[in-house]
């Protein structure tokens, strides 16, 4: 294990935060607000932590797995210990732990709010609360790799250790392809989104930010009410289109805009994905019609949209989800759990893992109706091989016994067993919104200021895909290469 | 002052973009170094950039909150001691108008002037004294109270336009009263909440230096006493058992000089040995 190494690829993902930082601090002297120290200050430390590294440690020529698999982990959680200190440093409804919270929730693109009054923050503080979401969207390894072309190899083990184990096997490309394939997506996406925002009737520094909480699947919002502040229908469809885009996996999006259409046909989970959002909003739609709302469009606006924003792990609202009739809200329960597809910058178990799953099981059923036979799992015309559908299932299980272990302990804290079920289920997804006090026109300001931690641990668990942090809090990890 | 913090500010980054553009130098062009003298004192000079930002930091907001008590004592204080002196005269004023309803005119002159006087000092000083939102409609005081001037004096007018007057301007006063009270509270607390935040800057600079340290130490302790080290026993196994001298240093320093000028050394050394 070379220490050194870790510090210095860590220190690039700084640097990206403090370019971020630099332009919240610019932000905020055009708004004339009074976060331009606390980000300015941030920046500096950013900085100098990011590039001091640098002048120490030599570019590496070799990088081992588990060094890459430190350095993004490390990344992440530096990244949310610098991103908190504009938020303690503003002060306002930032405690310690509040800041540790909004952070994490913003960098693993959770969207988990702690503040009551979204809309007193100032400008550049908003801003930043955005560019969190942006940077953890498409991972700040991705980032960095994306801006360091000189990295070789050492990209290629980077990148390995921060997309979804799913994912990789679709990218049957050079690392540094990848990184340059998903930029062009992530930019483009967000750009048209910022563009078709404006044409809908928002503001550019809300059109920004709200392209930056999609994208990234995160859910900021920089009003109280969430995307139902605006009741506009148009920016309700725009933010949907570019919810429905961002749970997709990206290089599918690629090759669509490079007219390779047979990827879309080809892709098991993307075909599960859509198709169950469909089966959900449509059923929920007509539950709905009779519980909550009058008229099919009108339930099928509310419906389809809460269901996107929690399908999609975005986590923006524009309708109370808590009131909804119990199926409904299962279905609700359903999403965040399952999340979109793998390759994308959602959470969650991921469409994929589900679909192997539910191969794993018909397989199970077959092979006990002809005991003799040999039958394989294929996914996207490809043969998987039995560890692999056995790793979605272990991971599976897993994932739902940190959710039923987070939600137990937030129980002993006085958290109602439904804030605190579907709270961690949604901590644990990075969608955000769960439901009863934590629901979607909610936030998670009255838990516990322990519960808060609680949540902001599995936070990370689900960004870094349970694995990951669990490697790096693992002292053998770092004594044994 | 915020622009010369804001130059501060731009030197730190200035020096730190020269050293970023001298590092990258030193990949490029083989034989161009930096210098271990230049690297540890970065590593200083970083130190105390973290230190000197939130030092500076902190002084600006101890100047905030020493500003904001001044303002305490110079707009609310005055306001609610104008407000209480105004109240306490409107209400020698009211006693006075009593008096010379009940006959006792002597004394009505003896209390009514001098508790208008009080009044109307009081009134200007709060009048010259308008820092708040709500105290705006404080001006109209003076046309409410002049309404009992020059006025024949009974009870009938006295309860029907006098009184429910004077209970209004009085009314007033008290409402002055009660906004510089509750703007007092609200800076005060702001104080308060802003003290436990000017610390906080500190704190971080505190922790992000005693971590960068830690670093540092580690990065002088990697970079420059490991390969003194290694250097050594290369050395020492060269005097002791002719093992030839093989050590690669990582980084381009004087270290990585050293490594070369010992094994050119070594490599003369063994080759005069052979000759001999």
């Amino acid at each position: 294990m070379r220490p050194h190494i870790i510090f210095r690829y860590t220190g690039q993902v700084l640097l990206l935060n403090s370019i971020f930082l630099l332009i919240s601090a610019g932000i905020s002297v055009l708004y004339q607000d009074d976060s331009f120290f606390p980000l300015i200050y941030t920046a500096l430390i950013a900085f100098l932590f990011g590039i001091f590294p640098m002048i120490f440690v030599p570019a590496a020529t070799n990088i081992s797995h588990k060094e890459g698999l430190l350095t993004v982990v490390a990344g992440w959680v530096l990244s949310c210990l610098i991103g908190m200190i504009p938020y303690a440093l503003w002060g306002g409804e930032f405690s310690i732990i509040n800041a540790w919270f909004e952070s994490v929730s913003g960098f693993t693109t959770t969207g988990a709010t702690v503040i009551n009054n979204i809309e007193a923050l100032p400008a550049g503080i908003l801003f930043w609360r955005a560019s969190t979401h942006w940077i953890g969207g498409i991972g700040v390894i991705m980032f960095v790799l994306s801006i360091a072309s000189s990295m070789g190899m050492v990209g290629m083990v980077l990148y390995r250790s921060e997309i979804s184990p799913v994912a990789f096997t679709q990218f049957k490309m050079q690392a540094r392809n990848t990184v340059r394939i998903i930029s062009y997506v992530y930019l483009g996406l967000t750009f048209l989104e910022i563009v078709l925002l404006l044409l809908a009737g928002m503001n550019l520094f809300d059109a920004v930010t709200h392209s930056f909480a999609t994208i990234a699947t995160g859910g900021f919002s920089t009003k109280n009410l969430s995307i139902a502040y605006y009741d506009s229908p148009a920016i309700e469809a725009v933010i949907s289109v570019f919810m429905i885009l961002s749970g997709m996996n990206f290089a599918l999006i690629f090759a669509v805009i490079l007219g390779k259409f047979t990827s879309l046909r080809l892709s098991s989970a993307l075909k599960y994905y859509l198709f169950s959002n469909l089966i959900a909003i449509l059923a929920a739609t007509l539950v709905n019609m009779s519980g909550s709302y009058d008229g099919f469009w009108t339930s099928f606006r509310f419906t389809s949209f809460q269901i996107l924003s929690v399908g999609t792990s975005t986590g923006f609202a524009n309708a109370d989800s808590s009131i909804w009739p119990p199926f409904s809200q299962l279905v609700i329960i359903f999403f965040t759990l399952q999340c979109a597809c793998a390759g994308s910058t959602s959470g969650g178990i991921k469409t994929d893992r589900f679909v192997l799953m539910y191969k794993s099981i018909a397989r199970k059923f077959r092979q006990m109706r002809y005991p003799n036979a040999v039958f394989s799992i294929t996914m996207n015309g490809n043969k998987v091989s039995n560890e692999t559908a056995e790793a979605a299932v272990i991971y599976i299980l897993f994932y739902v016994f940190i959710v039923f272990l987070g939600g137990l302990i937030s129980t002993l804290f006085n958290v109602d067993a439904l804030s605190a079920f579907s709270g961690a289920a949604a901590m644990m997804g990075n969608v955000g919104p769960g439901l009863s006090t934590v629901g979607s026109l909610e936030n998670y300001a009255a838990l516990p200021a322990i519960v808060k931690l609680i949540f902001s641990g599995i936070m990370l668990l689900g960004r870094l895909e349970i694995y990951g942090l669990i490697m790096f809090l693992y002292p053998k990890t770092w004594i044994r290469v | 002052m915020i622009f010369i913090k804001v130059q501060k500010i731009l030197i730190i980054y200035s020096y730190e973009i020269y050293l970023i553009i001298t590092y990258f130098r030193v990949e490029d062009k083989d034989g161009i170094f930096m210098k271990l003298k230049t690297k540890i004192l970065a590593g200083f000079l970083t130190i105390s950039a973290m230190l000197a930002v939130a030092g500076l930091w902190s002084i600006t907001r101890m100047n905030w909150m020493g500003e904001n008590v001044e303002n305490i004592l110079e707009n609310n204080y005055k306001s609610i001691n104008a407000a209480k002196g105004m109240i306490k005269s409107l209400e020698r004023e009211d006693s006075a108008i009593l008096m010379i309803i009940n006959g006792e005119a002597q004394k009505y002159q003896n209390v009514l002037l001098p508790a208008d006087s009080i009044f109307a000092k009081h009134f200007a000083i709060a009048k010259n004294n308008i820092t708040i939102p709500g105290e705006k409609l404080y001006p109209e005081l003076k046309a409410k109270l002049s309404v009992a001037n020059g006025k024949p004096i009974d009870k009938e007018w006295y309860f029907s336009e006098v009184h429910e007057s004077l209970l209004a301007v009085m009314e007033e006063a008290e409402n002055l009263q009660n906004i510089n009270d509750e703007e007092m509270y609200k800076t005060a607390k702001n104080i308060s909440e802003s003290a436990e935040r000017a610390l906080m800057p500190g704190i971080i600079a505190i922790i992000a230096a005693i971590v960068f340290s830690l670093i540092f130490s580690y990065m002088i302790n990697y970079y420059l006493i490991k390969p003194i080290r290694d250097i050594t026993k290369e050395i020492t196994k060269f005097i002791k058992v002719k093992k030839s001298f093989n050590y690669e240093a990582e980084s381009r320093d004087e270290i990585y000089e050293l490594a070369n000028s010992v094994r050119l050394l070594t490599s003369r050394a063994t080759e005069i040995d052979r000759q001999v």
